[in-house]
This record gives C-alpha cells, sequence and structure tokens, in this order.
C-alpha cells in the first residue's frame, strides 16, 4: 500500500482536532482506571495492565485507540493514517508520563530522590504500603518511539523538512561549539586549581570537583547529539521512502533506535530492547 | 550578548533554511549540513580522551609542586 506521507503528517499535526480532543480525554481515564481500580482489582488481566510497564504502554494504547474508534464508528468513515499516527503519539507521550510519575514516587518512597530534602513527605517510609512493581522498562522503548516518530513526522513535512536540515546543521554546530566551550573552560579551571590550591588535598578534591563536572556537560552534550543523529535518520528514513529503498528506511530506524539506546545508557537508563546494530549501518 | 548574538545567528540560519527555494541552494546547504553532522560525531567521539589529557595535565601541576 502506497502511503503518501506528507498529508498524513498534515492530518495528524491538525491542531484542534476533536478526534485528538477525544483519544487524549480517554487516554487519561484509562491511565486514571490503571493506576486506581486496575491496581486493586482480582483480575490478573487488570493487574497486569496496571502493574507492568507493557500494561501501561498497551492501556495507554487503548485509551487513545479507542477516540479513534468512536470517531470511526460515529462518522462511519475508516480512521485516516493521521488519526492513527495520533493514537501513536498520545499512547507513547501517556505511556512515558506514567513512567515518570511511577519511578518519581518509587524514588520518593525511597527518600533518595534528589529533589527531596530531608524531613520532607518523600523521605518517610511507608511500610504499610504494598510494594510498588518495579520500575517499568518500556520507558525507554516509549521514549525511541515517540523521538523517531516526532522527528519522522517533522521531517515529512515538506515545509518542515528543509528547515529540519538546516536545523541539523545548526544544530550540530551549536553543540560542538558548545563542547569546545565547555572544554576550553575545565582547561582554564583545571589549570587555575592546580596551581593555586594551597594544599595537595585542596588541589586533587577541586580537580575532582572541577572534571565531574564538565563530564556531566559533556554527558548531555552527547546526548544532544544523539538527538541530532535521530533527527538525522528521520530525514534519511525521509529520503528513503520517497525512493522506495526499504533497506536503507529500515537501516534508518534501527540507527534511530541505536541512537536513542547510547543517549538513555549515558545516564545508565536501561533499554529492555535488543541491540539492533546490523553490519554497515549508516 | 555574545550568547544572544549566537542564539539570534542559529535562528537566522534555520530560517535561511525554510525560505531558500532555489535547489542549488538547498543542496549546498544540505552538503554544508552533513559536513557539520559529521564534524560533531568527530568531536564528540575524542571528547572523554581530551578531558582525560586535561586532567592528567593539571594532576601533573599538582605533582610538581608539592612532589609525588
Amino acid at each position: 500500500m502506497e502511503v503518501d506521507l506528507e498529508p498524513v503528517m498534515r492530518d495528524a499535526l491538525t491542531k484542534g482536532d476533536p478526534k485528538i480532543v477525544l483519544s487524549l480525554a480517554l487516554t487519561v481515564v484509562v491511565m486514571l482506571l490503571r493506576d486506581h481500580a486496575f491496581a486493586n482489582a482480582k483480575n490478573r488481566s487488570l493487574r497486569w495492565l496496571a502493574t507492568t510497564h507493557w500494561g501501561g504502554i498497551i492501556s495507554s494504547m487503548i485509551g487513545a485507540g479507542l477516540g479513534a474508534v468512536i470517531t470511526a464508528l460515529s462518522t462511519k468513515t475508516r480512521p485516516s493514517p493521521g488519526v492513527l499516527l495520533n493514537v501513536f503519539f498520545i499512547a507513547a507521550a501517556a505511556s512515558g508520563f506514567s513512567t515518570w510519575s511511577k519511578l518519581r514516587k518509587q524514588a520518593a518512597d525511597k527518600g533518595n530522590a534528589p529533589w527531596i530534602k530531608d524531613g520532607e513527605v518523600g523521605n518517610i517510609p511507608k511500610p504499610d504500603e504494598p510494594p510498588l512493581p518495579p520500575p517499568p522498562p518500556a520507558g525507554g522503548g516509549a521514549g525511541v518511539a515517540l523521538l523517531f516518530a516526532g522527528a519522522l513526522a517533522l521531517t515529512s513535512c515538506a515545509t518542515m523538512k528543509d528547515a529540519a536540515y538546516g536545523f541539523k546543521g545548526t544544530a550540530s554546530y551549536a553543540v560542538m561549539e558548545t563542547q569546545r566551550g565547555v572544554e576550553e573552560w575545565n582547561e582554564k579551571e583545571l589549570t587555575r586549581i592546580a596551581t593555586t590550591a594551597p594544599t595537595r588535598a585542596e588541589a586533587e578534591t577541586g580537580l575532582k570537583k572541577q572534571d565531574e563536572k564538565a563530564r556531566a556537560a559533556t554527558k548531555a552534550l552527547k546526548v544532544c547529539a544523539q538527538t541530532i543523529r535521530a533527527l538525522n535518520d528521520a530525514l534519511i528514513a525521509t529520503a528513503a521512502s520517497e525512493k522506495k529503498d526499504w533497506l536503507r528506511l529500515m537501516l534508518a530506524v534501527v540507527d534511530a533506535f541505536n541512537a536513542a539506546r547510547t543517549a538513555l545508557s549515558t545516564y545508565n537508563i536501561p533499554v529492555p530492547l535488543p541491540d539492533l546494530k546490523l553490519p554497515g549501518g549508516l | 550578548m555574545e550568547l544572544a548574538i549566537k542564539i539570534f545567528n542559529l535562528l537566522f540560519l534555520v530560517d535561511e533554511w525554510a525560505v531558500a527555494k532555489d535547489e542549488a541552494k538547498k543542496a549546498e546547504l544540505r552538503a554544508k549540513a552533513d559536513k557539520q553532522y559529521a564534524e560533531l560525531f568527530d568531536f564528540m567521539g575524542g571528547a572523554d580522551a581530551r578531558l582525560d589529557a586535561d586532567l592528567a595535565a593539571a594532576r601533573k601541576i599538582v605533582e610538581d609542586r608539592f612532589g609525588s
């Protein structure tokens, strides 16, 4: 089946569409049910939906998909590819949000959330509460999907494709220049600390702290670079689909997954997806 | 101020892309974007090694000052 992506993406990006509003509302309802009613249900399937991450993804898909189905039934028309794409976007966003809120709650319960100071609610142990399920693993998967789908949506609109190419170049330049700035600043600071610290111990501590700062900034910039890589993959995928070069399209998708995997692993976030590295690659 | 100028330049470049209608100009800008993209990954690939080298150089200064 040949699908012209541009009108699909335009359809998906249409603002104020009642189908999107309905899908969003139903997703919120299903996710609320999941957090409250499903989690305490006796039915194993419902509990699975509430306590596992894939359950979260599926329930968000059900919520978003219901909007498309109801609209299709009421108008007696098949959901357009744009509507289906929106279902995907909404489900990925809902799933990502659900993951984030669960991880935040777990961190707060453990009392090690960096944003919670001693004495605040998050640090109080709650032994009576049932333990939360393990951190849902598909946050990475949802992130990958959202990242690639978003970049693909942007690059598939002809009016945005050129701007996306421009963004790829200018963002690459900006990230590289920022990294250069970080390294220049780091070198200057390291030299200053090494030459002015009054004792050896103070010098060592100062150097370690400065090095940690520079490495944290570098990590963040590496993640930015991986995001640009995913954008580049989306541009390649768009060009490949126009030329019907399906192998190149597949390689672009695989490379986008690897970009997201690399970005997440920079912060030691496990990605429960197989390593899709192919020989050659892009 | 310097940062504001940089941001303005970036916006200007993106805008230049969005309005470029001439195919030859577009091809030229695409080649430039590809070059900048390749340079970014070359540069970022060596970032950790450069940070290591800077730290080692600073530690050498400390050793020279306080003895090993």
